[in-house]
C-alpha cells in the first residue's frame, strides 16, 4: 500500500477536505476567507502527524473502504439507475459484476476493472475523462487489494440490524478505538466548564453563580455524585423540553407562516408546545413518532395526539394567483416524502422524485409509494380558490370542525378560554330553549302585523333593505369589528356603528345568516363616516356571490390589492371618496359588479386602506317587494301572498319580530360573536383529517402533468421491507401503518438516525457526519459499534430520550475537556476520534436565551403563542397580499426564549438568521455554524443585546455588593467561571474609560439607558449604570459567551 | 507546522492583503471533485438586474408582427393544447398583438421596443437571448429556479455560489448584496430565500441593503455611543478573546476577532457607501434619481458604487413587471422606471472602465403569454427574452428565436442552467466541476441535467 496508514475517519477527511485548515471544524464552519497562510502549513505538516494515527492495519471493509469509491466514481454509469447505466454493467451487485466479468475475486491482475482504472489510453481509462472523476493512487490500490482479498461485498451498514456485545459501554468503545491509535481520553473538563456545558446542552440556559458555587463544592467532595445529581436535576427541568424541541422543530419544519408567495401567518404554536411537553414527559420516541405521523388515526385520539398529527400539515402552502391544484399537490406530497424520510429514516429520497436513485437502492416507485401514505390528508393544492378538497367538507363542518383559508383547524384553547367557551355554549343552549318555548300570541297584534306586511308587499316604491346592521332580527356574524355606540362615535342607524382604523389594508367580513337574493335593477348601498383627521385612501365593498369573492367596488385610490390583478367586476371603480366628517350613503349597481339577478349574496366585506372609518348599515336598494320581507323566512311571503293563510304559521313568524324575541336573538348573536372572537385568538394547529385517499401516480421525471405513470399504493421502500401493498380501501396501508413500521424492529434506521443526531448535538459531529443522510452516500460511521450501541440502548429502554441523554452525559467521553492537545488540534481538528469534547458555538436561540437569562430579563414561561421581539423596521416590506408591518410585542412577551420567536419562513428574524437558524421551509437536520461580520454587528448593536447589557449592569449594581468586584461578578454570571487577573484588568480598564466618558458626557449615558422597553432603575446614577452597561456589552460580545466548551 | 506562535503572529497581522486572495476559491476547488478551475476569467463581478414579475418579451425585446395580424383572433390551438397556463387555465384564448412598436438600433440593427429609448443606445453592446425558457410558471418557484437552479427551497443562490467560488474583493463590505425597488406594476412578494446561501456556509448569503432605515441590519452603533467608544469596545472584546485563543485552541476565536474588525469597518464604510456626496451632478442627472430614494435608478447607482468597492455579486430587483392587466401602459410605466437607469448604469460602468470586467444581466423569472388576459398577459415559461452586457459578451448579438407568435422556441433554446453555466464560465469557474459536497452528492449550481455555455454570445 502506498499511503493509507490512516484509518477511516481521517481517510475520509483527506478525501474531501484535505487542505482545509486543521483549525476548522468542518467546511460549513468556515466563517471567513482570511485563513490563507495556515493552509499551506497544513499541507507541509501533514506527514508529521501520521505517526499519531498509526495503529494496527485494519482489514479492508467493503462498506467503509471500497463502496465509497465505487459509489462516487463508478455507480453513476454502473449502478442502480438503469436509465444511466452503460454497457449493461452494474458494480453495485457482486453477482452481476462477476457475471459481467468486471473482476475475478482473488485475481486483480486478470480483472478488467483493475486494467481499465490503470489504463493510459484516454479511450479505455475508467472513469472516462469526460466524467471529471479521477481515481487517486490510494483508491486504485485499495480496489486492487480488495479484489485480491476476494472482493467481498457487505450490505450497507445502516440497513442492517444493529448489534452490540455484552459489557460494551460508550467509553469502552471509544477507548478501544483510541487505544488502537495510541491515543487516550483528554483529562476531564474542569467543574465550572462542565457545569455550563451540561446546562447549555440539557436545558439551554446557563448556571447562576450560586449554582456554580454549589456545584464546585459538591464536585470537590464527590465528582461523580455531583455530576449525577446535576444531570438528574437538569433532565427533570421543564426547560429540558425546550432545548430538545429546538432541534426537533428544525427537523419537522415547524414555522408560523405558510412559506410560499405571500407567506401568510397561520397558527401552529400548540404543535411546538406539544413537542416540548413530549420531551418533558419523556414520551417514548416510538410513540412520539406515531403521534406525529398518525395521531389522528389512533383509536379515540386525544387532543394531544391530534395536535401531534398536525406534523403532516406543517408544510409550505401557496395561495398565489394562477397556481394549479395538481401542481401544488405534487409539491406538497414530494415535500412530505423528503421531510419524513430525512427526519426519521435519514434518507434522501429527494432524488427519486425524478428518477431511480443513482447511489441508494431507492426507486422512483418507492418515492411515490411513500407519498401515497399521505394522500388521505384532507387538503387542497392551490389555496387561492382554484383548489379542491378530495371530498366534500360538509362531512366535517357539520361536526363543528372549523375551516379557515388554509383548511381544517384544530383549536387548542387555553384553560381560561376553554371554561368561558363552555359557559357560552351552555348559555346559548338556554336562550335557544327559551326562544323555542311555546307562547301565546295576541291575535289583534298579529292581525295588525299581517295587514302591515301585506301593505309592504304591495308597495312598488324602491327602498333600502339592510343586510348588515345590528338592528336586524338576525344580524350577520362579523369576524372582526369594534361596535361602538352613539355616546362615543357617530352612528347612522340603530344604536351602533362599526369602527375600523387601519395602517394599510384592513377589513371586516360579515357572514349573512341567510343569503340574500339579488333582483333586477338592485343597487348595493353602504353608509360611511370618514374621520376628518384620518381619512382613508380607499374604501372597498366586496361581495361574496355563490361562495366566490369576485365582485368588488372601490372608492378612492387603487391601492387595495384585492381583485386588482383580475380587474373588471373584481375591481370596479365606483367613484371618489366621500366628504369626511359626515355620514354619506355610497351606492353602486349590482350589475356594474357583474352580479346577476337571482345571484345569492352570502358574505360582505368592508375594506379600507389607511385611516379611520365608521361603517354602518350596508344593504340592498331594491324595488323587489320580497326584499322588504327578506328578514322573514321565505315561507312568510308565500303565506302573506296566499288567498287563504295558515294563521298558526304566521303567528310563529310574527313571534320572531316581537321585541322579546329580538332581545333573546340579539343575546344569542352577541354570545356567538364572543365565541367567534375567542376562537379567533385561540391558538390552533392546522388539522390533519383523514379523507378519501387521492390517486397517486408515479410521475415521470416528477412532471405533475404527466398522467402516463402507473398508479401506486402506499408502501415502504422495497429494499427495506417485504410487506405487500394494495389500494383496496379495506386493506390499504395507512399513515398509522407507516408510523408503526418506522419504529418497528424491522426498520434499523430510525433509532440510529435519532441517536446519531443527539450524539452530534452533545459531541459536535454525528458518528456518521451528515445526520440527514445515513444512506449509501452518507458517511461510514467513525464508530459504527458505538452508533449501534446507542441505537439499541435507546430502543431497549423504551425509546427514552432522557435515558439516552443520561447515558451520554454520564460518560467519560462526554465529560472530557474540549481543549485539544496541540497534536490533536492538528491531527483531528474535527474531533472525529473523540479524544476530547468539542467546542461548539451556541445555536441562535441560545445566544439570545443566554443574554436574557444572565441579565434577569428572561420571561421563563413555557409555551404559548409565538413571541415578537424587537426587529428592524421595514424588514417585511417585500411581503405582500397583504402588505405587512411587524409589530413587536410589549411587556414580558418581549423577553421570551428564542425558541418562541415568531418564525416567518421567508423573512426569519435577522438575529436568528445571522446565527444560522434555518428558514424551516424544509426539513433541516443539520444547522451550519458560520462566523460572520453580521453576527458581530448583531451582538454589538441589536437593541435586545444592549438592553440585556443594561439590565445585567443594573442587576449587579442593585446587589448588596454594589460596585465592589463588579467586573468579576459580571464575569462569573455570564461565563460561569472566575475571571483571571488579566481579564479583570482589561475589562476594568474599559469600564474605567467608559465611566470617564459618561461622566464627561452625561447626556450620552441617559441616551444609552433608554434603549429597550424595560425601564432603567432610577435609583442608580446614570453615568455609573451606563459605564457598567458598556462593560456588560463587552462580556456579552465575547466568543466564550456564545460558545459552549 | 501550525503553532501558537503562528497564530499569534497571524492575529497580529490584521487582515491586510488577505482578503483579495480568497480562501474560499481554493476551498471550492478542492471540495469539487475535480481540480481548481483553470479557465481564464472574463469578468470579476456580476450585476444582475432582476426584473421581477416577468416582463413581457413581446413588448420589450421580441417583436412579433404575425401576432399583431392575429390580434383579437383565437390563438391557434396547435400552440396551446395541453399546455400549462397560470391564470388563463381553462379560459378562451385570444391573441394580443404587440402593444408597442419596435425600432432597429446601432450598427447591428438590433430590434428593441420603443419603450426603451435609452437602452436602445447600447444596442451594439448588448446580447439579447430570445429563446430563454424556464420550468416554473408562478413567481415564487420561478424566482427560486432562476436564482438557485432548483425548485426545491433551500439551495444556494447564484450569488452565494459565485462568492463561494471567488470570495469577495472587498474588505469592508459584503461580497453579495441585494437591492430592491418597486413601481409600475403589481409588486409580487419576494422571499429572502432568493439570496440564501442554502447549504453553503452562512457568510455567503446575500446581504440586503434596505432603502429605508439602516441600510444593513444593526449597522448603527447603539445610541449614547460614539465611533471611538465602539472601537474601544471592539478592541476590548478582541483582546479578551485573544487571551482565550492559546488556552482553548479554539480556531473560531481567530475568525471571531477578524469578524469584529470587519464589522467595525463595515460600520464606517456603509455610511460612506451610502453618502453620495462625491457623485457629480452629471452622473445624478444621467441616472435621473435622488440618491438614496429607494428607486431602481438609485439602486443602479448604488450597484455601481458597490462594484467599484469590490462587491462580487450585486442583484438589483425591481418588483414591477407583473402585468396581468393593462400590459400596454404597464410596460410603458415600468419600462420608463427601468430604461434610463439601466442605460445610465451601462454608460457609467463603461466610463469608469468597469464594464469590461463586469457582467450585467437584465431579465425576469419568465415572460408573458401572446394570449390576452383582458388587456394584459399571463405568465409564460415557454419563451422569453433577457439581455447580457459587459466583459466577454459579444455586443449587438441576438441569440435564439421564438416562434412566430412568441409562444414557443423556434431555434437555440437556452435554459436557466445554460445561463448559469455561462455566468460561471465568464467568471472563470468551470460549471461542470464547480461543486459542493452536500447530502453525499457533489451539488452544482447547474444541477444534474445537461447544461452548456452559450458560446454564441461570447466575444
Amino acid at each position: 500500500m502506498t499511503i493509507p496508514n490512516l484509518d477511516h475517519p481521517i481517510r475520509g477527511t483527506i478525501k474531501h477536505i484535505a487542505i482545509i485548515n486543521p483549525s476548522v471544524r468542518a467546511v460549513k464552519r468556515l466563517g471567513s476567507s482570511f485563513r490563507l497562510p495556515q493552509m499551506f502549513l497544513v499541507i507541509l505538516s501533514y506527514s508529521a502527524l501520521t505517526p499519531l494515527l498509526l495503529g494496527q492495519q485494519p482489514e479492508i471493509r467493503y462498506g467503509r473502504d471500497i463502496r465509497p469509491i465505487l459509489s462516487d466514481k463508478c455507480f453513476f454509469c454502473h449502478g442502480p439507475d438503469p436509465k444511466t447505466r452503460e454497457e449493461d454493467l452494474r458494480l453495485d451487485i457482486r453477482e452481476d459484476a462477476i457475471a459481467s466479468k468486471a473482476f475475478i475475486p482473488g485475481n486483480p491482475e486478470k480483472s478488467r476493472l483493475i486494467k481499465l482504472i490503470n489504463a493510459t489510453d484516454e479511450d479505455d481509462i475508467m472513469p472516462p475523462p469526460a466524467s471529471h472523476k479521477v481515481l487517486t493512487k490510494t483508491e486504485k490500490q485499495l480496489l486492487h487489494d480488495w479484489i485480491k482479498a476476494g472482493a467481498e461485498y457487505e450490505p450497507h451498514w445502516a440497513y442492517t440490524q444493529p448489534v452490540r456485545k455484552p459489557g460494551e459501554t460508550i467509553d469502552s468503545l471509544v477507548a478501544n478505538d483510541l487505544k488502537r491509535r495510541n491515543l487516550d481520553f483528554s483529562p476531564p473538563a474542569d467543574p465550572s466548564t462542565l457545569l455550563r456545558r451540561m446546562h447549555l446542552d440539557v436545558i439551554g440556559l446557563p448556571p447562576s453563580p450560586e449554582q456554580v458555587a454549589n456545584f464546585q463544592k459538591a464536585h470537590a467532595e464527590n465528582p461523580a455524585a455531583a455530576v449525577r445529581q446535576i444531570v438528574e436535576e437538569l433532565l427533570a427541568s421543564p426547560h429540558f423540553g425546550e432545548r430538545m424541541a429546538l432541534s426537533w422543530l428544525d427537523v419537522v419544519r415547524y414555522a408560523d407562516s405558510v412559506g410560499y408567495h405571500g407567506d401568510n401567518e397561520r397558527s401552529a404554536s400548540p404543535f411546538r408546545d406539544y413537542v416540548i411537553e413530549s420531551f418533558n414527559s419523556d414520551k417514548p420516541f416510538d410513540q412520539f413518532t406515531i403521534e406525529q405521523l398518525a395521531g389522528d388515526l389512533l383509536p379515540n385520539a386525544t387532543l394531544q395526539q391530534q395536535i401531534g398529527s398536525s406534523y403532516n400539515r406543517l408544510n409550505q402552502l401557496s395561495e398565489e394567483g394562477g397556481i394549479q391544484d395538481a401542481e401544488y399537490l405534487a409539491k406538497y406530497q414530494a415535500e412530505r416524502v423528503r421531510t419524513t424520510s430525512a427526519a426519521w429514516l435519514g434518507s434522501t429520497l429527494a432524488c427519486a422524485e425524478c428518477h431511480d436513485h443513482k447511489f441508494d437502492p431507492f426507486k422512483a416507485k418507492d418515492f411515490y409509494s411513500f407519498a401515497a401514505y399521505f394522500s388521505d390528508i384532507l387538503e387542497k393544492g392551490a389555496w387561492n380558490g382554484n383548489g379542491k378538497y378530495q371530498e366534500d367538507i360538509a362531512k366535517w363542518t357539520t361536526l363543528g370542525i372549523p375551516f379557515n383559508k388554509w383548511g381544517p383547524v384544530l383549536n387548542v384553547p387555553t384553560p381560561e378560554q376553554e371554561s368561558r367557551l363552555r359557559e357560552i355554549d351552555q348559555k346559548i343552549l338556554q336562550l335557544r330553549a327559551q326562544l323555542n318555548a311555546p307562547a301565546e300570541t295576541d291575535q289583534k297584534e298579529l292581525d295588525t302585523w299581517i295587514t302591515d306586511q301585506r301593505a309592504l308587499l304591495d308597495s312598488k316604491e324602491p327602498y333600502d333593505a339592510p343586510l348588515l346592521d345590528e338592528t336586524l332580527p338576525e344580524p350577520a356574524s362579523i369576524d372582526d369589528t369594534k361596535l361602538v355606540d352613539r355616546s362615543v362615535a357617530p352612528v347612522q342607524s340603530g344604536s351602533h356603528s362599526r369602527k375600523q382604523e387601519a395602517a394599510g389594508l384592513y377589513q371586516h367580513i360579515a357572514k349573512l345568516k341567510n343569503p340574500a337574493a339579488v333582483h333586477e335593477g338592485d343597487q348595493l348601498y353602504l353608509w360611511v363616516y370618514l374621520d376628518p383627521t384620518k381619512p382613508p385612501r380607499a374604501l372597498m365593498l366586496q361581495v361574496n356571490v355563490n361562495g366566490k369573492w369576485e365582485h368588488r367596488a372601490y372608492w378612492g385610490e387603487a391601492v387595495i390589492e384585492y381583485g386588482k390583478s383580475a380587474g373588471g367586476h373584481a375591481y370596479h371603480h365606483a367613484g371618489a371618496l366621500p366628504k369626511a366628517g359626515e355620514w354619506t350613503r355610497l351606492s353602486v349597481s349590482a350589475a356594474s359588479l357583474g352580479i346577476a339577478p337571482k345571484a345569492l349574496i352570502s358574505q360582505l366585506a368592508c375594506a379600507q386602506f389607511d385611516g379611520l372609518v365608521y361603517w354602518d348599515n350596508v344593504g340592498i336598494h331594491s324595488t323587489n317587494p320580497a326584499r322588504r320581507l327578506a328578514h322573514l323566512p321565505p315561507e312568510a311571503i308565500t303565506q302573506l301572498s296566499a288567498a287563504v293563510t295558515d294563521k298558526a304559521k304566521l303567528a310563529q313568524i310574527y313571534r320572531r319580530t316581537t321585541p322579546a324575541w329580538k332581545k333573546l336573538s340579539a343575546e344569542i348573536t352577541s354570545l356567538e360573536n364572543e365565541r367567534a372572537g375567542i376562537l379567533k385568538t385561540t391558538p390552533s394547529v392546522p388539522m390533519t383529517i383523514s379523507a378519501k385517499p387521492r390517486e397517486i401516480r408515479l410521475l415521470n421525471r416528477g412532471d405533475w402533468q404527466d398522467k402516463s405513470g402507473p398508479i401506486v399504493s402506499p408502501a415502504t421502500p422495497g429494499f427495506l421491507t417485504t410487506a405487500t401493498s394494495t389500494n383496496d380501501p379495506s386493506t390499504r396501508p395507512t399513515r398509522l401503518d407507516l408510523a408503526k413500521w418506522i419504529v418497528s424492529k424491522e426498520n434499523p434506521l430510525t433509532a440510529r438516525v435519532f441517536t446519531n443526531r443527539i450524539w452530534a448535538r452533545l459531541l459536535g459531529t454525528g458518528l456518521s457526519k451528515d445526520t440527514g443522510d445515513l444512506g449509501l452516500q452518507g458517511e461510514y460511521p467513525s464508530h459504527p459499534e458505538l452508533l449501534d450501541w446507542l441505537a439499541l440502548e435507546f430502543m431497549e429502554n423504551k425509546w427514552s430520550s432522557k435515558h439516552l441523554l443520561r447515558s451520554i452525559l454520564l460518560s467519560r467521553t462526554y465529560q472530557q475537556s474540549s481543549t485539544p492537545s496541540p497534536a490533536l488540534a492538528e491531527s483531528d481538528p474535527n474531533n472525529r476520534l473523540l479524544a476530547r469534547q468539542s467546542q461548539l458555538r451556541l445555536p441562535a436561540e441560545l445566544i439570545r436565551d443566554n443574554a436574557l437569562a444572565v441579565s434577569g430579563l428572561l420571561h421563563p414561561e413555557i409555551g404559548g403563542p409565538s413571541a415578537k421581539p424587537y426587529q428592524p423596521s421595514g424588514y417585511y416590506r417585500h411581503l405582500n397580499f397583504p402588505a405587512r408591518e411587524y409589530k413587536a410585542d410589549t411587556g414580558s412577551q418581549l423577553y421570551r426564549r428564542g425558541l418562541y420567536t415568531h418564525w416567518q419562513r421567508t423573512f426569519l428574524h435577522p438575529m436568528l438568521k445571522a446565527f444560522d437558524a434555518p428558514s424551516r421551509e424544509e426539513c433541516t437536520p443539520d444547522r451550519s455554524s458560520s462566523n460572520t461580520p453580521l453576527q458581530a454587528l448583531n451582538q454589538l448593536n441589536d437593541p435586545a443585546f444592549t438592553e440585556a447589557a443594561r439590565a445585567l449592569a443594573a442587576k449587579l449594581l442593585e446587589e448588596p455588593e454594589g460596585e465592589t468586584n463588579l467586573v468579576a461578578r459580571a464575569w462569573i454570571r455570564c461565563l460561569g467561571r472566575t475571571a483571571t487577573a488579566e481579564e479583570i484588568r482589561i475589562l476594568g480598564e474599559f469600564h474605567g474609560q467608559e465611566l470617564e466618558r459618561f461622566t464627561a458626557n452625561p447626556a450620552e449615558a441617559t441616551t444609552l439607558l433608554k434603549v429597550g422597553h424595560s425601564p432603567a432603575p432610577a435609583a442608580i446614577p446614570p453615568t455609573k449604570l451606563a459605564a457598567a452597561t458598556s462593560m456588560a456589552r463587552a462580556i456579552l460580545n465575547l466568543h466564550e459567551t456564545i460558545t459552549r466548551y | 507546522m501550525f503553532h501558537h506562535s503562528n497564530r499569534r503572529t497571524f492575529l497580529g497581522q490584521g487582515l491586510t492583503g488577505l482578503g483579495t486572495i480568497a480562501l474560499s476559491r481554493l476551498l471550492g476547488a478542492e471540495i469539487a471533485s475535480g481540480p481548481a478551475p483553470k479557465l481564464q476569467p472574463k469578468v470579476k463581478r456580476v450585476i444582475f438586474l432582476s426584473m421581477a414579475g416577468g416582463p413581457s418579451h413581446l413588448e420589450t425585446f421580441d417583436f412579433k408582427p404575425k401576432l399583431r395580424e392575429l390580434h383579437g383572433k383565437p390563438m391557434p390551438e396547435s400552440f396551446t393544447k395541453g399546455q400549462q397556463l397560470a391564470q388563463l387555465q381553462g379560459m378562451t384564448l385570444n391573441c394580443l398583438g404587440p402593444q408597442h412598436d419596435f425600432s432597429r438600433h446601432g450598427k447591428s440593427g438590433l430590434e428593441i421596443s420603443n419603450v426603451f429609448p435609452h437602452i436602445s443606445k447600447h444596442a451594439d453592446e448588448i446580447a439579447v437571448i430570445r429563446s430563454m425558457h424556464t420550468k416554473q410558471i408562478n413567481h415564487d418557484p420561478a424566482h427560486t429556479f432562476m436564482n438557485t437552479g432548483s425548485i426545491i427551497p433551500g439551495r444556494p443562490s447564484m450569488g452565494a455560489w459565485v462568492l463561494y467560488g471567488l470570495g469577495s474583493e472587498s474588505q469592508n463590505l459584503p461580497g453579495f448584496v441585494v437591492l430592491t425597488s418597486v413601481g409600475g406594476g403589481q409588486a409580487q412578494p419576494i422571499s429572502s430565500r432568493q439570496w440564501s446561501s442554502g447549504f453553503l456556509p452562512g457568510h455567503l448569503q446575500g446581504v440586503e441593503f434596505q432603502s429605508a432605515g439602516d441600510p444593513v441590519h444593526y449597522v448603527r452603533t447603539p445610541p449614547g455611543n460614539t465611533p471611538a467608544s465602539q472601537q474601544q469596545l471592539i478592541q476590548t472584546v478582541n483582546r479578551l478573546n485573544a487571551l482565550n485563543s492559546p488556552t482553548t485552541r479554539d480556531p473560531e476565536i481567530a475568525t471571531r476577532i477578524q469578524q469584529y474588525e470587519l464589522a467595525f469597518r463595515m460600520q464606517a464604510s456603509v455610511p460612506e457607501l451610502m453618502s453620495y456626496q462625491d457623485e457629480s451632478k452629471e452622473t445624478l442627472e444621467m441616472y435621473g434619481c435622488t440618491p438614496g430614494d429607494g428607486s431602481f435608478a438609485s439602486n443602479c447607482l448604488l450597484a455601481r458604487r458597490l462594484a467599484e468597492r469590490g462587491t462580487r455579486f450585486i442583484q438589483v430587483y425591481h418588483r414591477g413587471w407583473d402585468h396581468h392587466g393593462g400590459v400596454k401602459n404597464g410596460v410603458a410605466t415600468t419600462g420608463k422606471i427601468v430604461d434610463q437607469a439601466t442605460s445610465a448604469l451601462l454608460t457609467d460602468l463603461k466610463q469608469r472602465g468597469l464594464l469590461e470586467d463586469t457582467l450585467v444581466v437584465w431579465g425576469g423569472e419568465f415572460g408573458r403569454t401572446p394570449m390576452a388576459q383582458g388587456d394584459g398577459r399571463d405568465h409564460h415559461i415557454k419563451a422569453f427574452s433577457i439581455f447580457l452586457a459587459g466583459g466577454g459578451i459579444k455586443g449587438g448579438t441576438v441569440h435564439g428565436e421564438s416562434d412566430e407568435l412568441g409562444y414557443g422556441i423556434a431555434r437555440d433554446p437556452v435554459s436557466v442552467h445554460d445561463l448559469h453555466a455561462t455566468l460561471l464560465h465568464l467568471l472563470g469557474l468551470d460549471y461542470q466541476r464547480f461543486s459542493y459536497r452536500h447530502q453525499g452528492l457533489d451539488q452544482k449550481l447547474t444541477g444534474v441535467e445537461p447544461a452548456s455555455v452559450i458560446k454564441q454570445i461570447l466575444a
